[in-house]
């Protein structure tokens, strides 16, 4: 089944309500792993998000203008011997979208989360 | 032990990571690889600090890298149109330098060579074999050099008589030999125990799968080699790059 144009899919919902959840705790950047335990933890998800289903969400979002992204000072990164990571930041588009995407009486119902698509 | 699960697994996701992104374009291919490792290293690393087990962080590893497939494969199929004839034409740019075409010319007669002493085994000793072909080979790589039209011709008939006794070698092979059946139907076990008649059966139906792919790579690599010597190297690239880019 093909999605519907400026659709957003359940994990593309999961993603935005995720970041700003961070953003109200103060982390206004993420990167693909944090946001993969901030969903996990929402959802109660036994298993973080696969790579490829949440890689690939990320830049369809970004595409979308939901996100703005910048990668990491990689010195910053050599200095704590791990590879550089990709930070994440939403747009002004995704927080009008987290907004309504949590404001929708079905993100309420546990049984039908983030199941109302919307339309950009 | 259970570090040694977790360096495979690891190792498994990097690997996975290099060969999916690996046809993609330059820039997405680094981007993809850098994000994805960042988040292996700290996949392991916070759940290492959270003192879960090796074994159940490898198992994690594992299971994201293998639901994540199908959309790994879905994020390359577009990059792959756009990539595949930059390659073909990038790699006619090498194809138009002269000594790349005088190399590629023993590569394929080396290729013709191995058939042949498969065709005529019987017939002929190894070493007759080997001093016909390293004629043939050296009078292949004279006439390519000296780029003379009934030259071509004949070099031109030669790879395509490659092409196809290597599809016929493939294809016999496949029939009479059936090379992946022969190591599986020689254990007596398989005859005594059903489960190993189970995991038998399923390593023969993977062998034959490994196999009959590798047989296509290997024609299908002759078939570019000799339509790119047939039309002059770089013009058999670039026409291949535009019939990729009609069909997507």
């Amino acid at each position: 089944m093909r999605r519907k144009q400026g659709a957003l899919i359940p994990i593309e919902q999961s993603i935005l309500v995720a970041a700003m959840e961070l953003r109200a705790r103060g982390d206004e950047e993420f990167h693909g792993f944090r946001i993969a335990r901030e969903i996990k933890e929402q959802t109660a998800a036994r298993l973080l998000t696969a790579h490829g289903t949440l890689y690939r969400a990320l830049g369809r979002l970004e595409k979308q203008g939901y996100l703005s992204s910048r990668w990491e000072d990689p010195v910053l990164a050599a200095e704590e011997s791990r590879p550089r990571r990709k930070f994440y930041k939403l747009t002004a588009a995704g927080t009008t979208a987290a907004a309504a995407i949590s404001d929708s009486p079905a993100t309420n119902d546990n049984t039908e989360a983030w199941k109302p698509a919307l339309e950009t | 032990m259970p570090n040694a699960t977790l360096s495979i697994a690891r190792s498994f996701a990097e690997r996975w990571i290099w060969l999916y992104t690996a046809g993609a374009p330059g820039i997405e291919r680094e981007a993809r690889r850098s994000e994805l490792l960042s988040d292996l290293h700290d996949h392991v690393e916070t759940e290492r600090a959270e003192g879960r087990s090796p074994a159940g962080i490898a198992t994690h590893v594992v299971l994201r890298v293998l639901l994540g497939i199908p959309n790994d494969v879905a994020w390359l199929a577009p990059q792959l149109p756009r990539s595949l004839p930059e390659r073909l034409e990038s790699g006619s740019e090498i194809l138009r330098r002269p000594t790349t075409l005088r190399l590629l010319v023993p590569v394929v007669a080396l290729l013709g060579m191995m058939n042949w002493i498969f065709v005529f085994d019987e017939s002929l000793t190894w070493a007759h074999q080997l001093l016909i072909n390293i004629i043939a080979l050296a009078l292949i790589v004279l006439m390519a050099n000296r780029q003379r039209p009934w030259a071509r011709r004949i070099l031109n008939g030669y790879l395509w008589f490659t092409v196809i006794i290597t599809i016929a070698v493939v294809l016999w092979v496949a029939v009479e030999y059936r090379p992946y059946e022969a190591p599986i139907l020689d254990q007596t076990l398989l005859r005594i125990e059903p489960a190993a008649l189970l995991i038998g059966g399923v390593a023969m139906a993977a062998l034959a799968v490994a196999f009959f792919i590798m047989c296509a790579i290997f024609t299908a690599l002759s078939v570019i080699v000799c339509y790119s010597a047939l039309k002059s190297g770089a013009g058999g690239m670039r026409l291949m790059a535009a019939g990729i880019r009609r069909l997507t």
